[in-house]
């Protein structure tokens, strides 16, 4: 399965999941990934973004609570699964692995 | 406020329509949640648009429910359906299938031939940059514009202006060549610069384009030619004769494409003519005409600067042509739009913008009048459909199923005709390239198949949508309790559209009228000389015959059915004529310099094409000093020239000392030009030092093969090395009318096709009225109608249409005729007539046509009509 590879935006709405729980639904993770990082960030991308994640198992959604401003229509409500976990943990370790490479090679210099 | 916070229901309905169930309730919570944060910030019309935006955003693969319609049984189901009701309605389903076909038969040829006639010299790489350089010459007693230029411009002109990347001329000719002792009069040898194929792209099979005419004695057969002289053999390095001066072929192209301009068998190096024709200053002639000449400009360089600049330029080159009042213009034309807006003396034989358009309008009525009876058969038919309908809507089909049921049935009807209509294609599609010319018609190509798929799609839908939303809207309470009127249907509407189609009908018949008519008049007008029985025989000035003139005629005139035989020097009043300054002697005794066309002839011209002397006489051998004193003119001099009238003429002084002609005789007025043109002033002279190039033999007609034969032989015999190549003139004269002849059978075809289109239409509808009438007309019946009087009532709720039609047509048809007659300077003026017979002929139709069914209906025996009640 080519899927289970995490691209750099998933890797960051996968994140969203993670750190908000309880409030990550589309136009939430949308509206924090804006501020995070400054750009502009599209619904659609993001709702693309979280099907694909839905379908790879690393998400699971169940419906959330109905609110006024939706016009009484419930949120689909994402968390994260264990495979979910597994591949944010293997992302940051392959990170970990060059980060510690680079400090060692300033280190040497220094 | 209230009203516009809600955001747009149309929007919403689509997205309702296209998202996957499970994903809509947070997809359209998600927008309204932006929705309302947004009209926080006030703007609702931008928070509207964002709605929409987001909407269509989120059109993608992953959220669209491709199974949202369920549609595929539903859609086999409707095919199914449509079937058998085509099957069910076989007349109309076969009235509107021949209609649909033949309409858009006449709709792909017509494509076909645009296609060529708009794509004239797109071929060549660099043709948005390569210019024809044309000229208005002006003098004190005429101004004409004309597309070649003197031949030092094509030779100078690129280097002299910087902006002039390369010129080239071009001028076809025809010489005599001979291959292996066999001699050709070969038309179409294109005489080029030795750049030629440097600017345009024709096709070189072998050979070096860029050095290929660089050696004067060479030239570059096309594959028809080559054939012809060395068959399968490579030609390469054969070598050829023109006119006794050796050339080697140096290249073999391809024929060039039917949409160039420029049509030759051959190219050779323009610069033969230095020994060809005699002519050493080929390079340096700034004035005159006779040298199609082309420039390819630097990009981004403006045309009508340039032609101002080469104006100013070659006026100074000119200065002594000046002094005498004469002057050149020149301007340039963009290569590909010469074919269809360009009008000029001298030029190719060009098409004509209006004609395109005129077809392209003709297209578009047939298929609209077959749409038409489409919709009219439709929506008379609808009443024996609404029960259908009724029936659907109650067991619970939706209305937007019905309509997609009738386009269903719509495009089945348009594929059935497209594929009828292809076949109809291939099959005229040989006669079709007779009339136009035209050999290679690309039928399939991909941008075809994609052209006809939308064609098939909008004509489903200009056909099909109309209907569809009718007969849909049918209340099935309505229908199921029989409360449906019939009759009365949309009979606007069917007489709406029933007008239009006669409207165009009636335009097409006066277009027929008037353009048979307008082609009987060339056919008949008389041309001021002999025409019928006239052999011209071209030996292009060719010395072998020039020096038994005499002999050759004394010969011939002895053949039994030979009246006279004249001989003369390029003056063949057929292809138009040359032009050349003089002074003349005006009316009130003063001398002007003017253009005038030149004849050179022997002194049995007049008699050969029996033409008329208004005053004095022709030429003579009794007056020795005909030769160098006497001239020869024709009556629109008397105008031009300002004399009192023809007696006026005798003595008028034409030339400058020491050479001086005197009048001599007037004769009447020629079409030397065709009937495109005004016959201009135009002058007869003897032919100076047995500079003879072709002769013109009065025969009578009683057995033309075998004179043909006879005199063919005769030539054989005095003249072996020179091919007799010999036509009849009033067959010459006919070939100028191409255009218009072949303009004339394509367009009453058409119109033959869109009037039997509408007729179908017609009859179909007639049919339905009848059917729908019945049991009216078997009460009528029973009342004590006579069947006249049945048919009167039934026509005459045609007739009074077709009344309106006319009075509609009529102004239409005017404008547009007159703006056809005005392409000839000689034409019929247009006959009120002509409307009344178009009319009379309406009505008839109309009347044969919907009396057929009437009839039958009429004659029906009241008892079985009403016995069902």
């Amino acid at each position: 399965m080519k899927g289970t590879n995490l691209g750099e935006f998933e890797e960051l709405v996968l994140l969203i999941v993670v750190a908000k729980p309880g409030e990550a639904y589309s136009v939430a993770i949308a509206k924090e990934l804006e501020r995070i990082t400054g750009r502009k960030v599209v619904h659609s991308v993001v709702h693309a973004s979280l099907s694909r994640l839905l379908k790879k198992g690393l998400v699971d959604s169940k419906m959330g609570a109905a609110t006024a401003e939706r016009g009484g229509r419930r949120k689909r409500m994402f968390t994260i699964s264990t495979a979910g976990r597994k591949a944010l943990e293997l992302a940051k370790s392959h990170r970990d692995v060059l980060w510690d490479m680079i400090n060692e090679q300033t280190i040497a210099k220094a | 406020m209230k009203e516009s916070s809600t955001p747009p229901s149309w929007a919403n309905r689509f997205l309702e329509w296209y998202c996957k169930p499970e994903l809509l309730e947070d997809l359209q919570g998600a927008f309204f949640e932006y929705y309302n944060e947004r009209i926080v910030t006030g703007n609702h019309r931008k928070a509207k648009w964002m709605f929409i935006l987001d909407v269509f955003m989120h059109f993608r693969p992953h959220i669209i429910n491709i199974k949202s319609q369920n549609s595929n049984t539903m859609l086999l189901g409707h095919f199914k359906v449509s079937f058998r009701n085509i099957r069910k309605q076989k007349l109309s389903s076969i009235l509107n299938t021949v209609g649909l076909s033949s309409g858009l038969a006449c709709f792909i040829l017509i494509f076909l031939w645009v296609n060529k006639e708009v794509n004239y010299d797109t071929f060549h790489e660099k043709g948005d940059r390569i210019y024809r350089i044309s000229n208005t010459f002006k003098s004190d007693s005429e101004t004409f514009s004309q597309a070649p230029s003197g031949p030092a411009l094509g030779a100078q002109l690129d280097d002299i202006f910087s902006e002039i990347e390369e010129s080239a001329r071009f001028t076809p000719t025809s010489e005599r060549i001979s291959v292996n002792n066999q001699y050709f009069f070969e038309s179409g040898l294109g005489l080029v610069d030795h750049n030629f194929l440097e600017i345009f792209d024709f096709n070189l099979i072998s050979g070096n384009k860029n050095t290929a005419l660089s050696d004067p004695q060479s030239i570059i057969l096309t594959e028809s030619l080559a054939k012809k002289y060395f068959g399968d053999k490579n030609p390469i390095g054969e070598s050829v004769e023109l006119d006794q001066i050796e050339l080697i072929v140096t290249g073999l192209m391809e024929d060039p494409p039917e949409t160039s301009q420029m049509q030759f068998k051959a190219l050779i190096p323009l610069l033969i003519v230095k020994q060809l024709w005699n002519y050493p200053s080929v390079d340096e002639d700034w004035g005159g005409g006779s040298f199609q000449t082309y420039l390819l400009l630097s990009e981004g360089t403006d045309p009508t600067e340039l032609g101002k600049k080469i104006t100013a330029f070659i006026g100074e080159k000119l200065a002594d042509w000046v002094e005498r009042g004469m002057s050149y213009e020149y301007f340039l034309q963009p290569l590909g739009s010469i074919h269809l807006e360009s009008n000029l003396r001298y030029d190719y034989q060009n098409g004509d913008i209006r004609i395109v358009l005129v077809f392209i309008a003709v297209a578009i009525v047939i298929l609209l009048l077959a749409c038409i009876n489409y919709i009219n058969l439709a929506t008379a038919n609808a009443i024996n459909r609404s029960k259908e309908v009724g029936i659907r809507k109650v067991i619970g089909a939706e209305r937007k199923q019905l309509i997609l049921q009738y386009l269903v049935e719509s495009f089945l009807i348009v594929s059935i005709s497209v594929v009828i209509a292809l076949g109809l294609v291939v099959l005229v599609l040989p006669y079709f390239q007779n009339i136009t010319g035209y050999e290679q018609f690309m039928l399939m190509s991909l941008d075809h198949i994609v052209y006809l798929v939308c064609i098939v799609l909008l004509l489903t839908f200009i056909a099909g949508l109309l209907p569809a939303f009718l007969i849909s809207k049918v209340s099935a309470i309505k229908v199921i309790k029989g409360n449906l009127k019939s009759g009365t249907q949309y009979s606007l509407l069917r007489k709406g559209l029933v007008i239009t189609q006669f409207t165009a009908t009636v335009v097409l018949l006066i277009s027929i009228l008037v353009m048979n008519d307008q082609v009987s008049f060339i056919e008949n007008k008389d041309l001021g000389m002999k025409t019928d029985g006239v052999v011209h025989i071209n030996f292009r000035g060719h010395s072998e015959v020039r020096n038994q003139v005499d002999l050759l005629r004394q010969r011939f005139q002895q053949l039994p059915t030979v009246n006279s035989v004249s001989f003369v020097s390029n003056s063949y009043p057929v292809y138009g004529l040359s032009n050349s300054t003089t002074d003349v002697e005006t009316g009130e005794g003063t001398t002007v310099t003017s253009s005038i066309y030149t004849l050179r002839v022997d002194p049995d011209f007049s008699k050969t094409l029996e033409m008329e002397m208004i005053t004095g006489r022709f030429y003579s051998k009794e007056f020795k000093s005909d030769s160098a004193e006497a001239i020869v003119v024709n009556e629109a001099c008397i105008n031009s020239f300002g004399w009192k009238d023809a007696n006026d003429a005798i003595g008028k002084k034409f030339g400058s000392e020491p050479y001086i002609r005197k009048v001599i005789g007037v004769v009447r007025n020629f079409n030397f030009e065709g009937l495109y043109k005004r016959i201009e002033p135009a002058r007869i002279l003897p032919v100076w030092n047995n500079r003879y190039s072709s002769l013109l033999v009065n025969v009578d007609l009683s057995d033309p093969t075998t004179l043909y034969a006879k005199l063919e032989a005769t030539w054989e015999e005095m003249v072996p090395t020179v091919p007799f190549d010999a036509t009849f003139m009033d067959d010459d004269l006919r070939n100028q009318y191409t255009i218009v002849y072949n303009f004339q059978s394509i367009f009453v075809a058409f119109s033959f096709i869109s009037v039997v289109i509408g007729c179908l239409g017609l009859f179909g509808l007639a049919t339905a009225t009848t059917n729908r009438r019945i049991r009216e007309v078997g009460i009528r019946k029973v009342l004590g109608a006579s069947v006249y009087e049945i048919l009167t009532m039934i026509n005459k709720d045609f007739l009074y249409l077709i009344i309106i039609s006319g009075i509609v047509a009529s102004p239409v048809a005017y404008l547009l005729m007159k703006e056809w007659l005005d392409i000839f300077t000689y034409h019929v003026t247009f006959d009120v007539l002509f409307i009344v017979y178009a009319l009379i002929g309406a009505i008839a139709l109309t009347i044969i046509t919907v009396s057929i069914k009437a009839y039958k209906t009429a004659l029906a025996n009241p008892a079985h009509v009403l016995k069902d009640e």
